[in-house]
């Protein structure tokens, strides 16, 4: 049950992130698109799974998994995007936020 | 465009922050209902011959066993189990038995009645082929039953570990690789600025 759960679960939560925080970096920055796609796509393709896998060993570490997620997508997208820190946290706040409410909503929902 | 995005990260800061804080709220008010919000497994001792194992269904959809080796009478926090349902598991210490396995049993509808200052019991009964939670509380009785055998999560030989194990490798490897094409780009990109010509 367990191997099924991460088969079936992970694949499709890692598509939906991409899609989801590539749309809005993509609609917030206006540039270069298929650049942002890439490196968003880079940057989840490092931290999706080594974040499913502390979750699936801690799963009560959710929030703070996120947290360290957020930071380091937010240093990627500075150096790789060539943008300040600021502005770099800032946009991986934004489209992780997003992604992560949702996440979390979907939870409440799917829980009752 | 930096204050468009400042507002918009502002309202997910404010969001996440109500996302988080509402739980931890419900256990500030009602502070003995986490200690009531609780699954009494109950005749245990009933089945020597049997180990019961726990485990949940957690974030992101991942199973995941939190105890092991459960033989007497127990009390499993529904927080501590990190989940909203669980399975339990009846693992025969005569290795030549059947395993056998409850349906999921939903651990948010204990955590609700507990709410109201009730406590819920599960009593586990065997038959030859499955394994029977029954629901106890004061306003009904609720039986899942657990038909279907599986292997068992954990065994002598952690042979049935292994898939898993494989998994959270493939998964590690598939970090790796894009911290590698990370690194890889972020050379590229490197050098072609330091190419680019000064204007």
């Amino acid at each position: 049950m367990l191997i099924n759960l991460i088969h079936s679960t992970w694949l499709v939560t890692f598509v939906l992130t991409v899609t989801i925080e590539t749309g809005v970096l993509v609609l917030v920055i206006r540039e270069r698109p298929w650049f942002v796609a890439l490196i968003v796509l880079l940057l989840n393709l490092f931290t999706q799974p080594l974040a499913t896998v502390v979750v699936t060993i801690w799963p009560t570490w959710f929030y703070l998994i996120e947290l360290v997620v957020w930071l380091v997508e937010g240093i990627g997208l500075a150096l790789l995007l060539e943008m300040s820190y600021r502005k770099g946290w800032l946009l991986a706040l934004l489209a992780n936020g997003l992604t992560t409410v949702l996440a979390v909503l979907w939870l409440w929902i799917t829980s009752g | 465009m930096n204050t468009l995005i400042q507002r918009i990260a502002l309202t997910l800061v404010v969001g996440l922050t109500v996302v988080v804080a509402l739980p931890v709220q419900a256990d500030v008010v009602e502070p003995l209902s986490y200690a009531e919000n609780c699954i009494v497994i109950t005749n245990l001792n009933d089945y020597p011959a049997y180990t019961f194992v726990i485990s949940s269904i957690g974030p992101y959809g991942n199973g995941r066993v939190f105890e092991n080796s459960v033989v007497q009478d127990e009390c499993f926090s529904s927080g501590d189990l990190g989940a909203d349902e669980a399975t339990l598991q009846a693992l025969p210490n005569d290795t030549t038995a059947a395993t056998l396995t409850s349906q999921p049993f939903d651990i948010s509808h204990t955590s609700s009645l507990s709410d109201t200052g009730k406590i819920d019991y599960y009593t586990v009964t065997l038959s030859d082929d499955e394994l029977i939670l029954t629901l106890t509380d004061s306003e009904r009785t609720e039986s899942v039953y657990g038909s279907e055998i599986y292997e068992p999560l954990y065994s002598n030989d952690f042979s049935n570990l292994l898939p898993g194990l494989m998994i959270i490798g493939v998964l590690i490897f598939i970090g790796i690789v894009g911290l590698v094409a990370i690194i890889i780009l972020s050379i590229y990109l490197y050098r072609r600025r330091a190419h680019k010509p000064h204007p």
